[in-house]
């Protein structure tokens, strides 16, 4: 019995020891199964956390916290490969002395509403020192845990670098208010030319008084001339033209107007951006040169351009018309001892005889000095040669009484007819100018018309010097002008020269008539006519634009070596009230092989007196570099030769540096002559040339030409 | 159900009456794991029914003075095992009040699947409170015989009264302290 008690006790033993070694193995099991789950629960954990991160990071925002307890504001910052960086971390005071003077107290005021305030939402921007630079900083949040009082336990947020986004929108700030302040006006306008923003400049111009005015109306609609061309801005994208404006007075006023075409961003919509010009003062002056273009200013009939444009017009409709030539007899008699200010009165009272005499027949205007001209369409012969006689009789009415004698201005006419006598304009005038020849060597007083074969017999009769003489003695010649540039193209200068279209002999070349002028002494004559209209042209650019460029004349040796020169140079100057130090003297160096000493003293008078000296083809002929050592030049003008295909020789290119270096080492001003192409141009750069002339730039013209060409320059 | 209801029980019978006694309750009853229970293990409530049907042929006593019995016993088990629970709070009420929210949580930690039952505060004075008990066992003899051994933890004497309400599984305490 007791044995098998202790059998029982043994298996029952067995039996606990069993349970309890079952229950450890299932609560092994369990541990290793509740761990791995875990453990799988912590990854997953810890990927939505990474994942919240890269949002984060993705947004370029970063995380803060700020607890009550510790005062501590924590800025967290994310990366897409390592752990999340405490970018900063400390107190809120300690935050504060790193955010910009202006920007605590708006800080503050949005603290304390969230901290002790009812506002759960925070939301402002402020500037944070960051690495020694301001920062601008977006900070957003929210009250997480309010304490029994209502305070703010803990708040959370995000922050953002906002510094982009704040430059883009100081810059588009920027462009807005230089969009509203700028002086010349501006707008918006849709695709289809609607107003949609305009500038204070644009509703001034127009006279609005509000903008919301001129909001919604059709751009095209205000414009009375030229009108934007919406279909060629969608391929050309800009546009720029010259219109009218109607103002809401109803008046209008010249414009200047450039119309743009901007895409926006996705290029979903487009807009145009049109700024417009008040060019009513240049339209006002263009006229004001047209003017003075087409009208002799001392007479007020048309000019010699005028006259050409009318013998043009007659020509194109193919209408006969009569081609009346006059010139004064016993003029110079009167300029010379009457005064040139009698003559001047004399020449305005026979354009106003001549005025009456052909009224509502045609065309009358000065020729030139005492040169007239009438183009007649609608006249007879007879009636012409009537009325021509009738004229010479009105003219010869008045007596010009000096202290010493009596003088009486007459007149000889000759007329020529279109198309009978000469099909061509030159022709024409050629005929007429010698049946006047033909009228004054029949005893003056007397009116020819002209016979075929005569202008030819003529021509073998006066000889170019004689026509020369009266071309100088009567101030027929013209003076054109040419300019001087800088290497950006701005004009700086100007040379002027002498041009002789001979009613007889037609265009002659200065290279013809220069040389008879010198042998025959009609070049200091004509280097005091240069003179005094270089000092016209000045006066006149002083006193239409403020300012005037330089001019530069060319004298001949003969007059420069004449002592009498200096003083006429200068009483020119004086009586024009033109400085002469806005006169350059061009001369060659044939005066300094002649006589050099004598040279020398004319070149200190000149000098002295206060212009500029110039050597003129400097390069040509013997080019003797001890003048440019004995006499101080302020310019020398190198000749057209030495540039000649300097892009094509390496030679000429080294010829003209050497040359330009050793100028300049003397300190001397260089102007180059004969800058014909544009691949001269970086040779010029290259060698730091400052003064150019040539046909690249511009061909001589006339001054009125010359001036309307850079007054429209200057004011684009 | 978990585990450290069955082992406590085990416990109480090898403490209580004897280690043979427990085994033979465990060995008659044809558990599926012949008794084999961890604490922190999760165990069919049919197991739990079997053991105390036995526990009723063999002692003569009724199925809930059994478990009001084993509930008193549990506490100490449970006290025992999740001392801290108890060490945040200083009156019985408060303990209850805080039941679902502190005990359970324990529970879930390891079995977020477990069936527990669910306690709600009705109302409550500073010495009277009225507690709805909700058990898809019906255990309420069990929670019964918890409070009182925790009444005595608290060193107080705890009136209850048990109302068993028209919803199924539902029971309300009116409890008092005196």
């Amino acid at each position: 019995m007791p044995n098998k008690h202790a059998l029982e006790q043994f298996e029952q033993l067995e039996r606990r020891v069993q349970r309890e070694k079952i229950a450890r193995q299932h609560a092994e099991a369990l541990l290793t199964e509740k761990s791995e789950a875990l453990y799988l629960k912590l990854i997953e954990t810890q990927q939505l956390q990474k994942n919240l991160e890269l949002a984060l990071w993705a947004s370029q925002e970063s995380f803060w916290s700020w607890r009550a307890d510790t005062d501590v504001m924590d800025i967290r910052s994310y990366s897409l490969h390592s752990e999340s960086v405490s970018t900063w971390s400390g107190t809120l005071i300690a935050l504060l002395e790193r955010v910009h003077q202006e920007d605590i107290e708006n800080l503050q005021f949005h603290w304390a509403m969230a901290l002790h305030g009812k506002r759960d939402r925070i939301e402002f921007s402020f500037r944070l020192n960051i690495q020694n630079e301001f920062q601008w900083v977006r900070l957003r949040g929210r009250v997480l845990e309010r304490g029994k009082a209502g305070e703010a336990l803990q708040i959370v947020g995000t922050t953002k670098d906002i510094t982009q986004q704040r430059k883009a929108e100081q810059s588009f700030h920027l462009m807005a208010s230089a969009f509203a302040s700028s002086r010349e006006p501006m707008l918006v306008l849709s695709p289809d030319l609607l107003i949609t923003e305009c500038n204070e400049a644009f509703t001034n111009m127009i006279g609005a008084a509000m903008k919301d005015k001129c909001l919604g109306m059709d751009f095209n609609s205000l414009l009375t001339a030229e009108k934007v061309d919406a279909a060629s801005l969608e391929s050309a994208k800009q546009q720029r033209f010259e219109s009218k404006v109607r103002m809401l007075s109803g008046k209008e006023k010249a414009v200047d107007i450039s119309v743009a075409l901007f895409e926006t961003y996705l290029q979903s919509t487009s807009y145009l951006i049109a700024t417009m010009r008040d060019i009513s003062d240049r339209k006002a002056n263009e006229a004001k040169l047209r003017q003075l273009a087409l009208f002799d200013d001392l007479t007020g009939l048309s000019n010699r351009n005028a006259l050409r444009e009318s013998f043009t017009a007659y020509a194109e409709t193919e209408s006969p018309f009569l081609l009346v030539f006059i010139d004064l007899d016993g003029f110079k008699a009167i300029n010379d001892n009457a005064g040139h200010e009698r003559g001047d009165e004399e020449l305005r009272r026979v354009g106003r005889l001549l005025s009456c005499t052909f009224t509502n027949r045609g065309t009358v205007g000065r020729w030139g000095g005492d040169e007239f001209i009438a183009v007649l369409p609608n006249i007879g012969m007879q009636e012409a040669v009537e009325k021509a006689k009738h004229l010479i009789e009105l003219i010869e009415k008045d007596v010009i009484s000096t202290q010493r004698i009596e003088l009486r201005l007459s007149a000889s006419i000759g007329i020529a007819q279109y198309p009978e006598h000469s099909d061509t304009i030159e022709g024409l005038i050629q005929n007429a100018d010698a049946a006047m020849y033909q009228a004054k060597t029949l005893g003056k007083g007397r009116v020819f018309v002209y016979e075929h074969g005569l202008y030819e017999s003529m021509a073998k009769q006066v000889t170019l010097v004689n026509s020369l003489k009266r071309a100088v003695e009567n101030h027929l010649l013209d003076f054109y002008i040419q300019g001087k540039y800088d290497n950006t193209g701005q004009l700086r200068g100007g040379e002027v020269l002498c041009r002789w279209i001979s009613g007889l002999h037609g265009v002659v070349s200065p290279g013809t008539f220069i040389p008879i002028a010198e042998e025959n002494n009609l070049d200091a004559q004509i280097g005091l006519q240069a003179l005094e209209a270089a000092c016209d042209y000045i006066s006149i650019m002083e006193s239409q634009q403020g300012v005037a460029i330089p001019l530069s004349i060319n004298v001949s040796g003969n007059q420069v070596l004449d002592t009498q020169f200096p003083s006429q140079a200068s009483a020119i100057c004086a009586e024009n009230h033109v400085s002469p130090s806005m006169i350059e003297i061009e001369l060659t160096e044939s005066i300094l092989i002649r006589d050099e000493s004598a040279a020398l003293d004319a070149l200190n008078n000149l000098r002295q007196a206060g212009f500029r000296l110039s050597l003129d083809d400097f390069g040509t002929g013997f080019s003797s570099l001890s003048y440019l050592r004995n006499f101080h030049f302020d310019v020398v003008k190198v000749d057209r030769s030495l540039i000649k295909d300097i892009h094509l020789s390496s030679k000429a290119n080294a010829l003209f540096n050497g040359l330009v270096t050793m100028l300049k080492s003397l300190n001397i001003e260089v102007v180059i002559e004969g800058v014909e192409i544009e691949s001269y141009l970086p040779f010029m750069q290259q060698a730091d040339i400052t003064l150019m002339q040539g046909f690249y730039f511009d061909k001589p013209m006339p001054y009125e030409q010359f001036i309307a060409r850079h007054i429209t320059r200057a004011a684009r | 159900m978990l585990g450290i209801v069955f082992t406590s029980l085990i416990d109480m019978l090898e403490e209580k009456v004897s280690p043979d006694f427990a085994d033979e309750i465990i060995v008659e009853a044809e558990l599926q794991n012949d008794g084999a229970y961890t604490a922190v293990g999760y165990y069919p409530f049919e197991e739990m029914q079997k053991l105390v049907g036995i526990l009723v042929n063999k002692t003569g006593k009724s199925a809930n003075e059994l478990l009001h019995d084993f509930g008193f016993y549990l506490f100490g088990k449970l006290s025992a095992a999740h001392g801290s629970v108890l060490a945040n709070t200083d009156s019985l009420l408060q303990m209850l009040e805080h039941l679902d929210g502190d005990i359970h949580v324990q529970v879930r930690k390891l079995y977020p699947d477990a069936d527990l039952p669910r306690f709600k505060v009705m109302s409550r004075t500073d010495n009277a409170m009225v507690l709805r008990y909700y058990s898809e066992r019906d255990l309420y003899a069990l929670a019964e015989g918890l409070m009182d051994a925790a009444a005595q933890f608290y060193g107080v004497t705890l009136e209850r009264e048990l109302r068993t309400l028209d919803e199924p599984h539902t029971y309300e305490f009116s409890l008092s302290i005196a």
